[in-house]
């Protein structure tokens, strides 16, 4: 597994080195320019605001100038009105005059509320509204005595020249009042100037910061896709070590396949050979031993002659040798050979069973089953016992292979029952993680937990020797089970019943020769 | 047999069996020589007679009991010597071994071996194919030498 750990270090180095899209001094430009935009973009709205109310305010300044032009000219008209009705006596003259006395109250009262806050202007106004009361009077007192007949009185008033000066204190005081008026509006335009200039200040100092943001983003959008591709390269170079661990991986599981394969093969033809050259000696131990046993027998015969023709000629040595001790080795050595016989006969067995062909075939297992019960169906009614077979799943692999498996098994279920209890036995299946699971359980005599494993071991075998056996079957079961890809557990308890479970691969679509690979030796 | 009596040739690299072979074939009735040699090596030596100066034995007809495992060489090489000799062709030659793997079968009949025999493993068919080799050497056929 060691293999596998570099890849995910470097999916993490490249994910950390994505991180910094700008740095300190950009996230402040950054902040910086946002600021000053919002400064601009206040202030302009701030001065624009201020450069609107001064332009009313001026409107309004230029009103009062009017209104005090207005107010002079009235003036001037009554007493154009007035100096016409003096030389004529005609009524129409006066139509001028009483038109401005009517409008002089009305551009005062316009007048008083605009001074009010301008103390020197309130002043100005003060002095001008007693200056042209006097002067309306005088006029009003020549017209009243020209209406009287009294023409030398009118003239005489007119004479006193305080008409005339009360005109220039009018005049003079409206000019004052205009140029104060007039700088003030005066002002108001400076002032106006002045923000425009400010404003012109600041939408350049927008543009600048406008230009400053772009670029700072413009600068984070290039790190962040430089960022973006060094992350994609170097997740690209942990996709390509992944991959070169995969393939390592694969190879190294492809090796490790192929060493077992080897090692298995191996097995195979140590068994083989094994079996074959321990059979040299054996069968020469078996050949002279049947030689000397005929020997024997006529040595015997020899004997029992001489005994009969002349009784006592043999001493009791050589009788006992030739009657009982010969024969009793001879039994001896016939015995222990064919047991060696029959065990290297079982090694035989397994190692050719390891090295035929396999052929996968469809198998319905149901009738596969049921096919093996009907050979054992004598010793399962000699023993009352009955065999159970349930749904079970369809297997693809060597029929013979799984009948040697699934015999085994059965005869063994048949043959280690608890006695004098009525045998049940019972097949099951499942499908379970690509594996299809059969299980074959009995209600025998068990085995102890403590040769649960050892009873697949060729030769041992478990608990009272009652029934004979060379304890073959279920190391041959597992051999079997092994080399089809699957495994065998068993469950049992003591008195109370086995469970062997097989696990064999599940058909996949399509029938593999992958278990075919020990084809010849 | 025509006059000249056939000597039986027993290659086989294992003492007991060799003499297990001789007594059941002299129990089925065959009193031919057995002359017996446990390698290849000598065992050509005696055939093709060049190097042992004894080249009596060279032109006798012979019938080969041969094993295949031999120490020296496999029993396939003497085999081909014995079928590619202009003299020696039509010997028939038994092979008697072990192995029972089926290239190895047909590579011998192939070569002109004229019978095959897989000595089985366990004693009783052991015995019984020997008795039965025996059986059929009583009755077999042997040419004359050319």
């Amino acid at each position: 597994m060691s293999a596998l750990e570099p890849a995910p270090r470097n999916i993490r180095r490249a994910r950390g080195s994505g991180v910094g899209v700008l740095s300190p001094i950009g996230y402040l430009a950054l902040a910086v320019g946002i600021v000053v935009l919002v400064l601009v973009a206040g202030s302009s709205v701030w001065l624009s605001v201020r450069n609107h109310e001064a332009l009313d305010a001026a409107a309004r300044e230029r009103d009062v100038l009017f209104t005090i032009e207005e107010l002079t000219a009235s003036v001037e008209r009554a007493e154009t009105g007035q100096r016409g009705f003096l030389l004529t006596g005609r009524d129409a003259y006066l139509e001028p005059f009483h038109r401005a006395t009517q409008q002089i109250p009305g551009l005062i009262a316009k007048l008083e509320p605009e001074v009010e806050a301008d103390p020197a202007a309130s002043r100005l106004l003060g002095e001008l509204k007693p200056v042209i009361a006097d002067k309306l009077t005088e006029l009003r007192q020549t017209i009243d005595f020209a209406k009287a007949g009294k023409h030398d009185a009118a003239l005489a008033l007119v004479g006193t020249d305080r008409g005339q000066k009360d005109t220039q204190a009018i005049r003079s005081i409206t000019r004052r009042m205009a140029q104060r008026e007039q700088a003030v509006v005066a002002a108001q335009f400076e002032a106006i100037n002045d923000r425009g200039r400010v404003l012109v200040l600041m939408d350049t100092a927008g543009l600048a910061g406008l230009v400053l943001l772009a670029g700072v983003i413009a600068f984070g959008i290039r790190r962040y896709v430089a960022a973006l591709r060094a992350t994609q390269a170097e997740l690209e170079v942990a996709n390509r070590g992944l991959e070169a661990n995969n393939v390592d991986l694969e190879r190294i599981v492809q090796t490790r396949t192929a060493d077992l394969v080897e090692a298995n093969e191996e097995i195979q033809r140590f068994a083989y050979i094994v079996s074959h050259d321990l059979r040299a000696p054996l069968v020469n131990i078996m050949g002279f031993t049947s030689e000397l046993e005929t020997a024997a027998k006529s040595l015997g015969r020899f004997a029992a002659e001489v005994d009969t023709g002349t009784p006592g000629a043999l001493s009791g040595e050589v009788a006992a040798a030739v009657d009982e001790d010969i024969p009793e080795a001879i039994r001896f050595i016939k015995a222990s050979t064919s047991k060696m016989d029959r065990l290297i006969g079982a090694i035989l067995a397994l190692s050719r069973e390891g090295r035929r062909v396999l052929t996968d075939e469809r198998l319905d297992m149901k009738a596969v089953l049921g096919s093996i019960a009907d050979t054992v169906r004598h010793q399962a009614t000699d023993s009352n016992t009955e065999i159970k077979i349930g749904e079970l799943p369809g297997l693809v692999m060597d029929r013979i292979a799984v009948e040697q498996i699934f015999g085994n098994l059965l005869d063994n279920a048949l043959k280690y029952l608890k006695p004098g209890r009525p045998g049940v036995v019972r097949i099951d299946g499942r499908v379970e993680g690509g594996f299809a699971v059969f299980e074959i359980e009995d209600n025998g005599r068990g085995i102890a937990s403590r040769d649960h494993e050892r009873i697949f071991d060729l030769f041992r075998r478990a608990g009272d020797q009652s029934v004979p056996g060379e304890g073959i079957g279920l190391a041959h079961v597992r051999a079997l089970v092994r080399r089809l890809g699957g495994k065998i557990e068993c469950d049992s308890v003591l008195d109370q019943g086995t469970v062997f479970r097989v696990h064999l691969p599940a058909p996949v679509r399509q029938p593999t020769n992958r278990r075919s690979r020990n084809v010849t030796v | 047999m025509n006059g000249v009596p056939v000597t039986i040739l027993l290659i086989e690299d294992d003492p007991g069996h060799a003499r297990l072979i001789e007594k059941n074939v002299r129990r089925a009735g065959v009193s031919n020589q057995i002359v017996h040699f446990m390698d290849g090596t000598s065992a050509l030596k005696h055939i093709f007679g060049q190097e042992s100066g004894t080249g009596s034995a060279a032109h006798a007809p012979l019938l080969v009991l041969l094993d295949l495992n031999l120490p020296d060489m496999t029993g396939l090489d003497i085999l081909a010597r014995i079928k590619s000799d202009e003299h020696l062709k039509r010997t028939p030659v038994i092979v008697l071994t072990t192995t029972d793997d089926r290239l190895e079968i047909q590579k011998c009949y192939d070569l002109g071996c004229n019978v095959y025999i897989t000595k089985p493993v366990d004693y009783e068919g052991f015995a019984t194919a020997i008795r039965q080799l025996g059986l059929f050497l009583s009755v077999m056929q042997v040419p004359e030498p050319t």
